[in-house]
């Protein structure tokens, strides 16, 4: 109750502000207005012109100083204004300098507009909201300006980035709607998703990409990041704190980076605007997983020859193996759903195949579109932007769903000339009616991947059968229509957030500004299960989470300037309170347990021995005070120093307190050597930093937890590993020194940095022996060190008036190593997937270990390790009649790495007149995942590239012969010595099928691995082709136990955006009395390239959704179909 | 401003007409005459299904002097018998495919089960296990609802004896049947199927000698053998169509007790082949050789055979008895 009376007030409190800021300009406005009217009795009339070209500039702004009287100018930069005669105009236009001229009764006022040098040469946000000079700082920060974000419609903001900016990584996890991973400088720390934090106006937001919920049986699905409630609309630019030099001050936060976003804000002076936005993109299916539907279902390839007549055995789908009999060849056989004679017996019909079943299970197109309206004005009192944008998504996946709605405020008032108030006020409501589940169970791709090629998958479209069970092709399957409609996962989450600020002037050196920041959301999770999914027999599943979270933080900033000669300085010094609290109740029907009677979704139909129920709350506190010292001497050298101290709830007393400094130089080389002629820029900068890292909440002691109940008994539980009571905080020490150069007026443009993190101290949980009582303790380790570079190259190849072409490169290099783990710790495994295993070893050069994070381990092929041996190195199989398939060795070695060896974003954008094409590509090089959807798919046969792979041995096939050992032999490197094992063989005669008789039916759709079989006495028996080769039946052709076969490499080249924009010539705008009239079309996210797997797996999505999280580097049916966009964007302003 | 809004939804619209206009219509392949008989037996009723390819016009004769000229007729024979239906199929351009059927219509099981004697040459009717299975052949309990042994086991599949216990000698005896009552089993190779507990016995007693066992890698522990058999001459079987069926079997499957006080189960209402005063068996050997008739036509028949699956369930030595504890639910076809 107190909670709710809190949320209640705060609810009261943003309300009454919005009030009074909506309302205030109007009566403030009106006020002014009928004072002017009297006194307007001289019309001023005039032409505005740019210096730099002399052409005209149409839609700048024009006011009458202190009033609300104001006009722009038109097509031919002409304007009229009636004045007060001893009236002063102010002349304004992004770009250019701010002019005000007094009138003194003239009637005719041309004016030439300079263009503001200053403008130009970039500011950039920087810790704690600081607006800097870029020419100051000596770090890297990097920089997307709102247009980028916005030019092509991303459902995640995050999305937006990729591809722009160097040390960067953004990989999608998945659909539309999915959490979306930003890693800044690569991933550095062992035990956490390395996400960066994000701070909107001074409103710090952590990102968690573990947002997998869902509740029931094999039901894993991704609600998305916090970060996707942020409306790009209304986001004036993004800085990106790559290293902990640019975000030392975010002190215990700052060791991913920090990501600054600042938003949209009314200008000084500005008239009233309304800028509406509608952009509708459609996602249009092109490709598919490169599945065959080329044969039934079944583990036996019959032909009408090969069972002495023209009907087949009935084709089941219960045997899930596709090689079955081939499909189109005009076979038949009994199948599921045959109908029946006047006996009531099924009659085989036309065994043919249903190329479109997944074609036709999906949508026929995804469709988002977000409309926007945002309302800006700023007079001498107060300026104020209301923007309220709406998403609504409708997936590919029949029945899901994305939602948004979003208001944003932003305000400020200049109470005194010296008191500025301002606020920031943002709400957001996201929801979803169902998001698709995916990896394994009730992903309805993956059972529609599994529908049988022989049956047409919209005969289950109406799964209700009205006798209990719903419509399946067997036990073994679920029904696809059924996941998508009757097992619910919905979800919404509102968010509110924002901060009210004072800056206050107190002299013209020294300014103090307080700041309150609150961040607030509620989300509740819901999955309803219908009765009809196998793995939840039992009148299907329940379950609803509720969590709420706050985060306060109340900053002071006490800023001091002095400017002497040659030297100006800056002296900062502030103090921050961040509270924490966050806490969630979960209550659901265990796993299979189930609901006592069917459709009835309340945790009163959970019967209590079924009853999964949990509650969480944890609050933490952080203490911190900072100071900085900006020197600049002579536009020459600049020297930043910061200081933080820390203070941390989560930490032990002795250790709570910690201390980071920051130190950073920037020399213009340009104005000490006076190369000003020639070089625009030329800057070297370096810099030092020391962030820590505190651990979570409750780190410390013991606590007890649920174990639910046992009977009328209440269990609660100790937890099995020992927490630590003196943990130190984690400490991050990064260098990094660069250069920015700029040549040709800007033209040309290199930006490079080199740097270097230690990551120490990281709070691990190392195994304890069990007779200590605890299977593990956390303990203080390692060393990690991550080393890298980042290249931004600039260039602007033509400029003229009609044309303009810039091309921006940016490339990212990094690598993570692992120098030092505890002794007791070997080494850190964090998944284990289809025989791959990704494991962190503290680098050792003697024992073969690089160390780098990400690593990726799997068992080889098991060969012939006898060097006098004829057959050496070749496979050494499992020496059974039924089973002669490759085997692995004991030992795991390295197989790959998930991560890329470099990343390259290129951005270019060619404009003419009122065209403008631009273009963004991503390209990833180097770094292996695991496709686990490649494993299955293989194994179950349906695989089309598998089947590609399988060797066809030509005339050589049907049997066995010398002439075929002799061939296999002669193609050793492909078929004996390869990492990848390759059956040869096939389905049918056609592919070289050899004969089996398993099924006691001779039939043509053998295979054999090569390789050999020990004799027993240290020999070798050949399993080459030759007479004796055991035939087996292609339905179990896939080596499943060899890791490398499902690993692939992730290279790849996407065109992020392409956009062709149309800006309507203001003349013609203003016959509808409209301006700043843009239409576009615009695609996104297409794979040009890859070296991924035939199978069509994306790989920038191998991130497996799993109920602790995202496994990086491996992928689960992961498989939403490939789609080309098609969008469009309309916006215009009046 | 409204102009621009109406020209600005005609795109959006034109864009979604064009994606759903991209449907391809997949094209089936065409194949040449041909012509197939699918059937079916209900007592005297046939239901005929013409598989054909191309055809536009069928005839039928049922072999009894009756004809039709539907595609798929249902024909009811007047007298039970052995006939031959032809179906003769023709396409546009008058081209003929033709395919017949040997049909068994109203035979008793007795008939069904020992073949048709008055042929020339005939020599009895000879049953094999058939290594294609089909969905109802099962590894099951030997209680009154034959419950599945293992839930994950739902059915065998094709060449299971082979493909997963690596028996496939179980695949090769063939079992005879004749009209006048004897019963002819020939192992084609000196051994037969067993379960591996009777095997062990046989194999304590000296009488057999186990050559393969097979199991472990399904169930944890052998399950199956193959153990050496002599054929017994002059052995006899008997057929009977409809009694109640008690075998001993553990007490949690009993459903009552014998006179002598041991659990049975009793099945109701069934058809059993039988192989008295010899140690014939059909299919798998094991303590018990009497089998239940599940379904029986002219081509396939299903049997349930018992056998006892734990040493346990041996609660007497002498005289031998063994409760069953599991079933085989197995289905043999006719070598041709």
């Amino acid at each position: 109750m107190k909670y709710r009376y809190s949320l209640y007030n705060i609810a009261r409190f943003l309300f009454t502000l919005i009030l009074t800021f909506l309302f205030i300009p109007g009566a403030f406005a009106s006020d002014n207005g009928s004072k002017a009217d009297a006194q307007q009795n001289l019309t001023v009339t005039g032409t505005v012109t740019s210096a730099g070209d002399g052409t005209v500039l149409p839609g700048l702004s024009i006011l009458e100083k202190g009033t609300n009287n104001g006009t722009v100018t038109n097509i031919d930069g002409k304007y009229s204004i009636n004045v007060r005669q001893n009236a002063t105009l102010v002349f304004s236009f992004i770009g250019f300098k701010t002019q005000e001229i007094a009138v003194r009764e003239k009637n005719v006022i041309d004016v030439v507009m300079e263009e503001n040098i200053e403008a130009l040469e970039e500011v950039v946000v920087t810790a704690l909201g600081i607006k800097r000079e870029e020419k100051s700082l000596g770090f890297s920060v990097g920089k997307v300006g709102g247009e980028e974000l916005t030019r092509v419609a991303q459902e995640n903001l995050l999305n937006s980035m990729s591809g722009k900016v160097s040390g960067v990584t953004i990989s999608s996890t998945g659909g539309a709607g999915s959490s979306v991973s930003m890693v800044i400088r690569g991933a550095s720390s062992l035990s956490s998703d390395n996400q960066p934090l994000f701070v909107i106006d001074g409103v710090p937001m952590s990102n968690s990409i573990n947002n997998v919920g869902g509740f029931g049986s094999d039901n894993r699905v991704d609600y998305g990041n916090a970060i996707a409630d942020i409306d790009p609309e209304s986001i004036e630019n993004i800085s990106i704190l790559k290293g902990a030099n640019a975000a030392a001050l975010y002190g215990t936060r700052a060791g991913n980076g920090v990501v600054l976003i600042t938003t949209k804000k009314a200008k000084d002076n500005q008239k009233m605007k309304v800028t509406v936005t509608s952009n509708t993109v459609f996602d249009v299916p092109v490709q598919y997983l490169n599945t065959h539907h080329q044969f039934a279902t079944g583990y036996f390839s019959y032909r009408p020859e090969d069972v002495g007549g023209g009907i087949l055995p009935t084709v089941s789908p219960e045997q899930k193996s596709f090689a079955g009999p081939e499909l189109d060849k005009g076979y038949w056989a009994v199948q599921w759903d045959a109908p029946l004679d006047a006996n009531g017996v099924e009659v085989p019909t036309e065994l043919v195949s249903y190329p479109d079943n997944i074609k036709d299970f999906v949508n026929d197109y995804a469709f988002t579109t977000t409309n926007s309206v945002a309302i800006s004005s700023g007079g001498e009192l107060i300026n104020y932007r209301l923007g309220a944008t709406n998403m609504t998504h409708a997936g590919l996946i029949p029945n899901s769903d994305l939602n948004k709605n979003s208001i944003s405020l932003s305000a400020s008032s200049k109470v005194t000339k010296e008191l500025t108030v301002s606020t920031d006020i943002n709400f957001a409501d996201n929801w979803a009616d169902n998001r698709p589940a995916s990896n394994r169970g009730t992903n309805p791709l993956q059972w529609a991947y599994a529908h049988p090629a022989n049956i047409d998958i919209n005969k289950l479209r109406d799964y209700k059968t009205g006798s209990g069970d719903i419509k399946r092709v067997s036990s073994a399957h679920e029904n696809p229509w059924f996941l998508a409609y009757d097992v619910d996962n919905s979800f919404r989450r509102y968010l509110v957030f924002g901060n009210v600020a004072a800056s206050w002037d107190v002299t013209d050196k020294l300014n103090i500004t307080g700041r309150y920041a609150l961040n607030k959301s509620d989300e509740v999770r819901e999955t309803k299960i219908a009765p009809g999914y196998t793995a939840e027999p039992n009148n299907g599943a329940y379950g609803i989470y509720s969590g709420n979270n706050i985060e306060r933080n109340t900053d002071i900033l006490a800023t001091w300037k002095n400017d002497w000669d040659n030297l100006s300085i800056v002296l900062s010094g502030g103090g921050n309170i961040r509270y924490s609290r966050s806490s969630g109740v979960s209550v659901s029907s265990k796993s299979g347990s189930g609901l006592v009677v069917p459709n009835v979704y309340t945790i009163q139909n959970i019967s209590s021995g079924a009853l999964n129920y949990s509650n969480a709350r944890y609050e933490r506190e952080v203490n911190s005070i900072y100071g900085i010292v900006n020197l600049a001497w002579k536009e020459i050298a600049y020297v930043d120093l910061t200081a933080r101290n820390d203070w941390s709830s989560t930490l032990p007393e002795e250790n709570r307190s910690y201390f980071y400094p920051s130190a950073s130089l920037s020399l213009m080389f340009d104005k000490i050597f006076n190369m000003e002629q020639k070089v625009d820029m030329l800057k070297l900068r370096g810099g030092w930093a020391r962030v820590g890292n505190d651990t979570s909440p409750y780190n410390l002691l013991a606590t007890y937890g649920n174990s639910g109940q046992w009977g009328d008994a209440t269990r609660l539980s100790k937890q099995g590993g020992l927490l630590a009571p003196n943990l130190k905080p984690e400490l991050i020490t990064s260098c990094e020194f660069g250069t920015d150069i700029r040549l040709f007026s800007n033209r040309l443009r290199f930006e490079g940095t080199y740097y270097r993190n230690d990551n120490e101290n990281q709070i691990f949980s190392v195994p304890l022996a069990s007779s200590s009582g605890f299977s593990s303790i956390n303990i203080n380790a390692g060393l990690i060190r991550s080393r890298g570079a980042e290249f931004l190259l600039g260039c602007t190849p033509v400029k003229t008036t009609e044309w303009q072409w810039d091309v921006n490169i940016n490339f990212t290099k990094n690598k993570t190593t692992i120098l030092e783990l505890d002794e007791g710790i070997d080494f850190i495994e964090a998944w284990s997937e289809g025989q791959v295993k990704s494991i962190a070893y503290a680098k050792n050069t003697a024992e073969g270990r690089d160390g780098l994070v990400g690593d990726l381990y799997s068992r080889k092929i098991k060969r012939v390790t006898d060097t006098n041996s004829d057959y050496y190195g070749y496979p050494l199989l499992v020496g059974t009649e039924t089973n002669a398939t490759w085997q692995h060795e004991e030992e795991y070695s390295k197989v790959g790495n998930y991560n890329p060896d470099f990343i390259m974003g290129m951005q270019t954008s060619l404009s003419w007149k009122n065209f403008t094409l631009s273009m963004t590509f991503d390209w990833r090089s180097g770094g292996q995942y695991v496709s686990q959807t490649w494993r299955y798919l293989s194994e179950d046969k349906e695989n089309g590239a598998w089947l590609d792979q399988i060797v066809n041995p030509g005339v050589l096939g049907g049997k066995a012969s010398d002439e075929l050992r002799n061939w296999v032999i002669a193609n050793a490197d492909k078929l004996l010595f390869t990492d990848r094992p390759v059956p040869v063989g096939g389905p049918t005669p056609e592919y070289g099928g050899f004969p089996e008789s398993y099924s006691g039916t001779t039939v043509y759709d053998g295979f054999f691995a090569p390789g050999v079989i020990e004799d027993g006495n240290g020999g070798y028996i050949e399993n080459l082709g030759g007479e004796g080769t055991y035939f087996l039946p292609s339905a179990l052709n896939y080596p499943w136990d060899i890791g490398e076969s499902n690993l692939f490499d992730a290279d790849y080249i996407k065109l992020r955006e392409i956009s062709l924009g149309y800006r309507l010539p203001n003349r013609i705008a203003q016959q509808w009395g409209l301006y700043d009239v843009n239409f576009s079309v615009y695609s996104r996210n297409i794979i040009l390239w890859t070296k991924s797997s035939a199978l069509g797996v994306d790989p920038e999505r191998a991130y497996q959704a799993e109920s602790r999280g995202f496994s990086q580097g491996v992928e689960r049916y992961n498989v939403d179909p490939w789609v080309v966009p098609v969008g469009f964007k309309l916006s215009f302003s009046f | 401003m409204k102009k621009l809004i109406r020209y600005y939804f005609i795109i959006c619209i034109v864009g979604i007409t064009l994606f759903q206009s991209c449907d391809d219509d997949s094209d089936r392949p065409v194949f040449p005459l041909s012509a197939e008989i699918f059937h079916s037996v209900n007592d005297k009723q046939v239901a005929f299904t013409a598989l054909t390819h191309s055809a536009s016009a069928w005839s039928w004769d049922f072999g009894d002097g009756q004809t039709s000229t539907e595609q798929n007729p249902v024909h009811v024979y007047d007298e039970g018998g052995y006939y031959i239906a032809t179906l003769t199929a023709t396409d546009a351009k008058g081209n003929i495919a033709t395919s017949e059927v040997n049909l068994a219509i109203a035979l008793t099981p007795y008939a069904l089960l020992t073949g048709d004697y008055t042929k020339p040459g005939y020599d009895g009717k000879t049953w094999k296990l058939s290594q294609a299975h089909s969905v109802n052949d099962k590894l099951v309990n030997s209680d009154a609802n034959f419950s599945l042994l293992d839930e994950d086991i739902e059915y065998l599949p094709s060449g299971a004896f082979d493909l997963y216990l690596g028996l496939k000698e179980a695949y090769n005896d063939e079992f005879t049947f004749y009209y006048d009552g004897s019963y002819k089993h020939d192992t084609k190779d000196g051994v037969s199927f067993a379960g591996i507990v009777y095997a062990m016995v046989m194999q304590q007693f000296g009488v057999t000698t186990i050559t393969k066992t097979g199991g472990e890698a399904i169930f944890g522990a052998d399950a199956f053998a193959i153990t050496t058999y002599t054929p017994e001459d002059n052995a006899t079987f008997v057929l009977v169509e409809n009694e109640d069926f008690p075998i001993p079997v553990i007490p949690d499957f009993a459903t009552g007790v014998d006179p002598s006080g041991i659990p049975v189960v009793t099945y109701p209402g069934v058809m059993t082949i039988d192989f008295p005063n010899s140690t014939e068996f059909i299919g798998v050997m094991d303590f018990y050789r009497k089998v239940i008739v599940q379904e029986i036509t002219n081509d396939s028949m299903r049997l349930v055979m018992f056998l006892t699956m734990s040493p346990d369930a041996i609660v007497s030595q002498d005289p031998l008895i063994a409760l069953s504890t599991t079933a085989l639910i197995l289905t043999f076809e006719v070598v041709k």
